[in-house]
């Protein structure tokens, strides 16, 4: 199995500042450029040591908020992709609905991997609802664009003969020729993070590697099998490597230690779902049925009850405690023989995967204890990972 | 239900009344609430009143993106039902629609009524002409719409399920079509002057999406239009004040003549 170590890089010195958002609306005088860019360079500083610890690296992006300071996640891709020589380098990822040039994108992922020598990885997301807004971009038809420029993307990838034409729905380009073409043939892996079994089945068609998040211990099963299913039916090889969860890593030398660190990475949890509520779903970005649901549910927003312990309560992500993420299968944490423990029992039961996406950093874990984490892990965890097996 | 189909295009619609035709081109939302003003333009007009495609229970085919869709279909139905010296009258995002007609062709168009129409961009880059209904918060955004939104914004967990995903495609449509540029085409303006009929521009006093100041502005930029407000009415002066709205636009349509 791989492991990737995954930071939002937040901005958290900004959280006491703030209620009712942490995202969109929220000014950027709450930023100082000092602060800022020492935490900059503590996460890469972080994510540089995985290189010496065995753990692949993961970023992505988010916008105006402060619970992601990652704005752009190619940036920090390009300052690894040389301080690094061997890990992989994954960007879960890139918002092709929201970015309003495909081929940029495309130039992007194709310089990073040539100058990493290969060991790039691309994702591909459609964004969570409270994206739309920074970008602009029409919620109701985000998803042709997503794969308008899914399509586009990769097509200008792995065409080598000059330029080639493009006039679809959302782009147009008559010249389509990306220099450099990527270092991997015929392109980087691709991965999309999914949350339902109808999405799972759409990225099995096409053989993308699927990133799983905060669907814990009841809902990641179903995801899982659809995409199994989905994959023979369409006659693809279907590996382990196709599927990737995320959870909450926090170890440590005691059980009290592990879990006191997997608290504060908690505050990612705590924190990232704060929006007010008029950019939780904008129109058209859920089915009509699902925003009648919400409508009728006004106030509570459509994301409300994605958390749920393993007997199916619904857990409140603001207040959700080290023990109740453990239960709903979001975080693995303890002593070392805890945290394989607790993933092994998770792997067992939703069947197996190859990718495990840890954030080892989140909120106000410090530098230290964020090196003494990873460290710990790649130590006491990572070589018993082979044990595993569906 | 009844239907009217255009071509291929089959939309959810009521129909009612006799006499001169009345075509409404509603708004983005409150879509139920039109009822009572229908009603008492149908004792004296022929009402058409579809909902637009995407909205409801109107299917939107693939190739309809833009407000441009919309104004050549509805073109096209005057014709097809051979409809004449049509009273036509667009609510919010419907009156952009019916000014989108006219800069086309007036030829079938008596008379236009406009209510609180959105559309068209007056101001610089930095000013907003129309507010953003997507990022305020709720009851601002309910506060801003409707002059008393206690009386007028539905319980929508009292609704059926049906009802609720009707409104919710309003909505997602509104947004298709409505999202970039935001609730305008940046290339209507300078036709304005083609909007060749006698035209009553209608506001509610209280509209806190698209203010009366914006009404004059657009009145003062048509060839032939006046400018009346309504008091006591938000953003939908048709439904918080439908008759008084009905008797104006009748009024209007029997008094003035297309020159």
């Amino acid at each position: 199995m791989k492991v990737w170590h995954f930071s939002e890089m937040a901005y958290h010195p900004a959280w006491p500042e703030l209620r009712d958002s942490y995202r969109v609306v929220i000014p950027s005088r709450l930023f100082d450029p000092k602060i800022g860019a020492d935490l900059y360079h503590r996460y890469l500083d972080e994510w540089a040591l995985c290189d010496e610890l065995g753990i692949n690296i993961m970023t992505n992006e988010h916008h105006a908020t402060v619970t992601c300071a990652d704005s752009v996640c190619t940036i920090p891709m390009a300052i690894l992709a040389r301080e690094t020589k061997k890990v992989r380098l994954l960007a879960l990822g890139m918002p092709i609905g929201n970015r309003n040039d495909p081929i940029r994108v495309a130039e992007e992922y194709s310089m990073l991997d040539v100058i990493s020598r290969g060991r790039i990885e691309m994702g591909f997301v459609k964004g969570v609802p409270f994206e739309i807004s920074p970008a602009n971009t029409n919620p109701a038809d985000l998803v042709g664009r997503f794969w308008e420029a899914h399509d586009l993307i990769l097509k200008a990838m792995t065409s080598h003969d000059g330029p080639f034409n493009w006039e679809g729905t959302h782009f147009h380009y008559r010249s389509v020729n990306v220099w450099p073409r990527p270092w991997q043939q015929p392109h980087p892996p691709v991965w999309m993070p999914v949350g339902s079994p109808g999405s799972a089945m759409e990225a099995a068609e096409r053989g993308m590697t699927i990133g799983v998040l905060n669907t814990g211990w009841v809902r990641t099963p179903a995801i899982f099998e659809a995409y199994r299913k989905k994959a023979a039916e369409v006659g693809r090889v279907m590996t382990p490597q196709r599927l990737a969860y995320m959870a909450l890593i926090g170890v440590g030398d005691t059980r009290e230690e592990g879990e006191r660190r997997a608290d504060q990475i908690l505050d990612y949890s705590r924190t990232s779902g704060i929006v007010a509520s008029q950019f939780m779903n904008p129109p058209g970005y859920a089915s009509p049925a699902l925003s009648a649901q919400a409508l009728k549910a006004s106030g509570r927003g459509f994301r409300a009850g994605r958390i749920q312990s393993r007997d199916g309560r619904a857990i409140d992500p603001r207040r959700m405690t080290v023990a109740e993420a453990i239960d709903a299968g979001l975080s693995f944490a303890g002593t070392p023989d805890d945290v394989f423990d607790q993933l092994r029992a998770f792997y067992d039961h939703v069947g197996g995967f190859g990718h495990l996406l840890m954030m080892g950093q989140g909120g106000l874990l410090s530098h230290e204890e964020t090196v003494a984490n990873l460290s710990l892990f790649s130590e006491a965890v990572l070589p018993r990972l082979e044990e595993l097996s569906a | 239900m009844q239907r009217i189909d255009i071509g291929e295009v089959s939309l959810e619609a009521s129909i009612a009344g006799d006499g001169r035709p009345l075509l409404f081109l509603h708004g983005g939302d409150y879509f139920a609430q039109n009822r009572a003003f229908l009603d008492r333009m149908a004792q004296r007009r022929r009402v058409f009143a579809p909902r637009h495609p995407g909205f409801g229970g109107s299917e939107r085919p693939d190739g309809f993106r833009t407000v441009h869709d919309l104004a050549y279909l509805y073109l096209d139905m005057m014709e097809r039902q051979s409809l004449g010296d049509v009273v036509l009258v667009g609510s919010s995002f419907g009156g952009w629609i019916a000014l989108e007609m006219c800069v086309r062709s007036v030829e079938r168009i008596g008379h236009l009524a406009l209510i609180d129409s959105l559309g068209v961009k007056f101001g610089a880059r930095e000013e907003r002409d129309i507010a953003d209904i997507y990022a305020l918060p709720t009851d601002e955004l309910l506060r801003r719409t409707f002059f008393d939104p206690q009386r007028w914004v539905p319980d929508y967990g009292q609704l059926g399920d049906e009802e609720v995903t009707a409104i919710a495609r309003d909505r997602e449509a509104t947004a298709l079509y409505g999202w970039r540029p935001y609730m305008h085409d940046p290339g209507l303006r300078q036709w304005l002057h083609r909007v060749r009929v006698p035209t009553l521009v209608l506001w509610g006093e209280n509209d806190g999406i698209v203010g009366p100041a914006y009404g004059e502005r657009l009145s003062r930029a048509l060839p032939d239009a006046r400018f009346a407000t309504i008091r006591q009415a938000g953003h939908y002066p048709q439904i918080e004040r439908s008759d008084q709205v009905a008797d104006a636009i009748e009024g209007f349509a029997r008094s003035e003549v297309k020159r």
